[in-house]
């Protein structure tokens, strides 16, 4: 058996693999910080987008029944607020500091992960829901002056994309999340553990 | 970011870039994967480099950073690298020379430790003394003697095993 000495000096006999080059590692750093901006400038125009487009919605189009009025406030409220979260979510990953300490990191992102994890499933289907709900409420004057088969017709296909798209997508998409970020979250729980032993 | 700092992140990547390749090698098993965490630890490097101070040796600091980036790097299934050994013999026996098979054992044995632990390791490898690694990883240096005594046997052990193969 080798002791720790001859694994050292193999180790040192290692031959030095060729570094990529620097300029085209420099462009790159620029290029992700670049781009890390850009999705926040993002997430803050859209939340901008949807207040800009609600409040010209209700000055262009005379609407009369306050069903509709709720349901375009409960759109643009939903949209603003899951905008919010993904804003909080790319300054929240932003925030995270390489250069701390490395217990203070694998916390951080033991945090991240966890409402990651509560985003993409448990807040995604709140969305959904709450989106939903908002179109009905926006369609029932809407679709007022459509003959009544129409009606019938449109009410029956929305309410059975409705339910496959919740009980059949929304299930499969919250069991693919959850578990893709539970194996990150345990993986960094193991390391934590480990780490502190 | 000016021309100086551009200077001065070329000078630490010319510098470190070696060493830092190496421990992200000691941590991957991979050379693929150890090149993009190179290039994922020098962007750090240059997201922070106004934030050094210089309270701390710029090599601590840069040790720091990749040891950070390489527990940042968890994504999917367990990060467990595997480094295949089943061609390396028939490839080196005919090449008479086994040094670089010994090579591979000896990354082989590194991924089969623990996460913070290969980290640990592979400084301590890299010749990185014991007061340096305890600052990197904010372990005591006490525990952190402890934990190196265990992971040396562990090292040799696993070595060892694969060696006999």
């Amino acid at each position: 058996m080798k002791d720790f000495s001859d694994l050292q000096n193999l180790w040192s006999d290692q031959k030095s693999v060729q570094l990529p080059d620097v300029n085209s590692v420099l462009a790159d750093a620029k290029k992700v910080q670049r781009d890390l901006n850009s999705k926040i400038i993002i997430q803050i125009s859209i939340l901008i987008a949807v207040v800009i487009f609600i409040v010209a919605l209700m000055q262009v189009i005379p609407f009369k029944e306050a069903t509709t009025f709720l349901g375009i406030g409960l759109m643009a409220s939903t949209i603003l607020v899951f905008s919010a979260i993904r804003l909080y979510q790319v300054i929240q990953m932003k925030n995270i500091n390489l250069t701390s300490n490395p217990r203070i990191l694998l916390l951080d992102l033991e945090k991240y992960y966890k409402f990651q994890n509560l985003v993409n499933t448990r807040y995604t289907l709140i969305y959904f829901v709450l989106m939903n709900l908002a179109f009905v409420l926006y369609f029932s004057e809407v679709l007022q002056p459509v003959p009544f088969l129409y009606q019938v017709i449109i009410i029956v296909v929305y309410l059975a994309w409705m339910f496959f798209a919740y009980f059949y997508l929304g299930k499969k998409h919250k069991q693919k999340e959850q578990l893709k970020t539970q194996i990150i979250i345990d993986i960094i729980k193991d390391i934590e553990q480990h780490y502190d032993a | 970011m000016n021309q100086n700092q551009e200077q001065q992140f070329k000078d630490l990547y010319q510098k470190f870039g070696p060493k830092v390749q190496r421990l992200c090698l000691g941590y991957t098993g991979n050379t693929m994967e150890a090149e993009d965490l190179l290039q994922e630890v020098f962007v750090k490097v240059w997201q922070n480099l106004h934030t050094f101070r210089g309270d701390s040796q710029v090599s601590t600091w840069i040790y720091r950073i990749a040891v950070n980036t390489c527990l940042y790097q968890i994504r999917s299934s367990k990060n467990k690298k595997s480094v295949d050994l089943e061609k390396a013999p028939a490839l080196f026996e005919s090449e008479s020379d086994n040094k670089e098979l010994q090579i591979q054992i000896l990354h082989k044995a590194i991924s089969e430790l623990k996460e913070s632990d290969r980290l640990i390791i592979t400084l301590l490898l890299e010749e990185v003394s014991y007061p340096d690694i305890a600052q990197i990883t904010e372990i005591s240096e006490a525990n952190l003697r402890v934990k190196i005594h265990r992971i040396k046997q562990q090292l040799s052990i696993i070595y060892a095993k694969y060696e006999r193969l």
